[in-house]
């Protein structure tokens, strides 16, 4: 008998052209215009920051938009000490699910200009967008959180 | 066995692509099938997704999905990387089990996000069949010239389903050139985006549902052998060992899934329809393919057709794998 194959290479290459969606799309083009608009359940009166274009309780499509401010509170967050490549976020660095006022969920943002071991639950946060030039239909326009200045 | 009814159907269909996400795609379809049943959301049992995170690129799609149902307070949810018609038969077999009294069944098929040919040979036979990653119109070719082969069908025959369905002279089609020979593009189906969700009801609750009951009198599905090689590509034993459970005959209306023109041919023979018998009046998969839904599709258009008294008994089937690899048959009936 001659050695088995053990393994063999099976090359595979998908190719995707993903639709941001209507929700999505205006969450994206009001973050490059450096403001939150969040949308509000007509049913439940929830409202969704990010908005999904959906409430996730009612099953409806959430129609209403709501402008929403800068400023949030930290919901949980962790201490992230391991790189991930590409980042470039210098460690160890605050990942904190913030809700913005106003908003009924949370998303998750980047926390900094205050030590890591400062951060605590309920702590006060406010955006600090990327400058208008610098802004795009991107998550990237909000570069980080920080501690509201008292 | 409790009886089954189909009390509310609806689907969206587009073969331009769609420019929302897949829940802005299938929110108003469960909606619609919702309000079709006279049930309160809350009322429903179970629901059933069906969908692929590999149609839309993106990992836990599927998660994402029960926003369109209202997933809290907690529900009873189950999914399948199938077409929509299976996911109806999960919710059949537990309407079966009987601790629940009615199921919402939908299914998702963005298929314009991804290119199928790059996708579907991932579903073949990971050893022998995928790492030559054939086009799944070359693998329907090859079904296609086998019929030929045999005596059984012609380039014609083909023409003549595609002429039915397209609207077309088939003369005039068979001047076409071939994408996959002998298959032209009209043998092929769209590149479709859709969605598709089915209410069933048990028992009394059926009973009490508005609207013409549509029953389902009988549910069944099979499958070939995986080897390509191993089968009799000129017949679909598989069809015709879930027509025979399901009890499939004396039909007046067939919704088949027909991805290609040569495959009705198959289907007709196995599932024993003579002329009498109306094939896909809706179109069928020639005119719309929402992969993952386009099934499920077939069982939803067969029960429109007797809610709406165009007919008293249908038949519909719906297919997975290459070459009719994979056999759904389901058969509905009028009260």
């Amino acid at each position: 008998m001659s050695d088995p194959v053990e393994r063999f290479v099976f090359p595979m290459r998908l190719h995707y052209d993903v639709a941001a969606g209507y929700a999505l799309s205006r969450h994206l083009r009001s973050l490059a215009e450096g403001r939150f608009v969040g949308q509000r359940c007509a049913r439940c009166a929830r409202v969704y920051m990010p908005p999904l274009g959906a409430c996730s309780v009612c099953a409806v499509p959430t129609t209403d938009d709501v402008p929403l401010p800068d400023t949030g509170t930290v919901e949980t967050f962790c201490i992230v000490n391991i790189p991930v490549r590409g980042q470039g976020i210098e460690l160890p660095f605050a990942c904190a699910d913030v809700k913005l006022d106003g908003a009924d969920t949370t998303f998750l943002a980047l926390i900094q200009e205050c030590a890591v071991g400062d951060v605590r639950l309920g702590m006060r946060v406010e955006a600090v967008w990327a400058s208008a030039a610098e802004r795009s239909p991107s998550l990237a326009s909000v570069r980080y959180f920080r501690p509201v200045a008292r | 066995m409790r009886d089954v009814a189909i009390a509310g159907y609806a689907a969206s269909v587009s073969t331009e692509p769609y420019a929302g996400n897949e829940i802005e795609l299938v929110m108003p379809v469960v909606a619609d099938a919702v309000a079709a049943s006279g049930l309160a959301r809350d009322e429903i049992g179970i629901t059933v997704a069906a969908s692929s995170d590999f149609l839309v690129g993106q990992a836990f799609a599927f998660v994402r999905g029960l926003d369109a149902v209202g997933a809290y307070p907690v529900i009873d949810d189950s999914h399948l990387d199938m077409d929509g018609a299976w996911a109806l038969y999960e919710a059949w077999v537990r309407l079966q089990v009987g601790d629940v009294d009615s199921a919402l069944v939908y299914a998702i098929g963005k298929t314009s996000a991804g290119r199928l040919h790059e996708l579907m040979p991932l579903s073949y036979d990971p050893y022998y069949v995928a790492p030559l990653s054939p086009d799944p119109r070359a693998l329907a070719a090859l079904q296609a010239r086998c019929l030929i082969d045999a005596g059984v069908a012609s380039e014609r025959d083909f023409a003549d389903v595609a002429a039915r369905v397209h609207g077309a002279d088939a003369l005039e089609l068979l001047r076409a050139p071939y994408v996959a020979s002998p298959l032209r593009a009209h043998d092929c189906p769209p590149v479709t985006d859709g969605a598709a969700a089915v209410v069933l009801v048990a028992g009394d609750a059926a009973r009490r549902a508005p609207g013409r009951a549509v029953w389902i009198r009988g549910i069944d599905h099979r499958v070939e052998p995986h080897a390509l090689g191993a089968r009799d590509l000129t017949r679909a034993p598989s069809v015709e060992r879930a027509a025979h459970e399901a009890g499939a005959g004396d039909v007046s209306i067939a919704e088949l899934h027909t991805q290609y023109a040569h495959e009705e041919i198959v289907l007709r023979r196995a599932l024993g329809l003579d002329d009498h018998v109306a094939i896909n009046p809706s179109g069928g998969p020639l005119r719309a393919n929402p992969v993952m839904a386009t099934g499920l599709i077939r069982i939803g258009e067969a029960a429109a057709n007797i809610a709406a008294a165009r007919a008293d008994r249908a038949v519909a089937h719906a297919g997975a794998g290459a070459c009719l690899q994979q056999n759904l048959v389901c058969v509905l009936e009028g009260a």
